[in-house]
């Protein structure tokens, strides 16, 4: 699938996504790998949050799910900086990618719902895209 | 020699012949369209009466085509005093207002969460953007009951 790096719309952002799976006991090099897919699944959404941002000029659920949603994914990349780029186990790292994981999760509910505000048919695909 | 050549009364009769018979085609034609026309005016109508008698106020499809607040402030409305946030999900769920698959309670709460937000609180989220704020339309009482914010004050003093 052609990965979008400035998604113009749902269907783009959607393709952008790489999926994540957290597996247990993952050695360090894989924790960083994995922090490196929600960074990038959070780097696509900011971008395109900003750009729609933008454009919605009316108060409502979606401007607010907007706003919510870019923050919840600036916090997420901030989250994933102290696992990127460390092949060597830091102290705490199994217990940062179990916090990563549950906000990943709200994340992905939030996601959802962005989806579902504008696009029901495409919200029932993000489990399988993110 | 003159068998072989076809009169030109003859060519006139074919021409006439072969005309009527492709009026006839055109009128059946057109009769088939009419036919269908009707059969789907009668296919509108039937469906336009079956959703109408479908919805109502019970039944898994009485919030089907309404927003999520809409749905909400309808059954608080039936209702007629504050709900806690359970009943308004199971009720929303039951009534098919969200059609989500995967955790369909959390579009409500989502939904909840933001029409219960104060014009302020949006304004902090918002920070600098000039737009007009929609004030909130539920209110959350003491005991974490939900009224619609439009309700008179003595409704929302028997929850509080």
């Amino acid at each position: 699938m052609k990965m979008h790096q400035n998604p113009g719309n749902l269907i783009q952002l959607l393709a952008s996504y790489r999926r994540v799976e957290f597996p247990q006991g993952a050695p360090a090099a894989r924790r960083a790998r994995i922090a490196e897919t929600v960074d990038n699944n959070c780097a696509v959404t900011i971008r395109f949050a900003e750009n729609m941002l933008r454009k919605v000029q009316i108060d409502g659920e979606l401007l607010f799910s907007l706003c919510s949603l870019r923050s919840e994914a600036i916090a997420l990349r901030r989250a994933c900086r102290s696992l990127i780029g460390s092949s060597r186990p830091l102290p705490g790292a199994k217990y940062r990618l179990v916090t990563l994981r549950s906000q990943y999760d709200i994340f992905m509910s939030s996601v959802r719902h962005f989806f579902f505000l504008l696009d029901h048919d495409l919200a029932g695909r993000i489990d399988g895209a993110l | 020699m003159s068998k072989d050549v076809p009169s030109i009364d003859s060519a006139i009769r074919d021409l006439e012949e072969l005309l009527r018979r492709e009026q006839d085609n055109v009128k059946q034609v057109g009769q088939s369209m009419e036919k269908i026309l009707e059969a789907l005016e009668r296919i509108k109508l039937s469906v336009g009466l079956a959703s109408k008698a479908k919805r109502g106020n019970a039944g898994p499809l009485r919030y089907v085509g309404m927003t999520v607040i809409e749905a909400i402030e309808t059954f608080l409305d039936t209702m007629g005093e504050p709900q806690s946030r359970e009943a308004i999900v199971e009720d929303m769920i039951d009534g098919g207002a969200v059609l989500a698959r995967m955790r369909p309670e959390l579009e409500v709460h989502k939904s909840i969460d933001y029409w219960l937000l104060s014009e302020d609180e949006k304004r902090k989220k918002y920070r600098k953007r000039k737009i007009k704020i929609l004030p909130p339309r539920l209110r959350e009482h003491q005991d974490l009951t939900i009224g619609r914010a439009s309700w008179p004050r003595q409704k929302h003093a028997a929850a509080s």
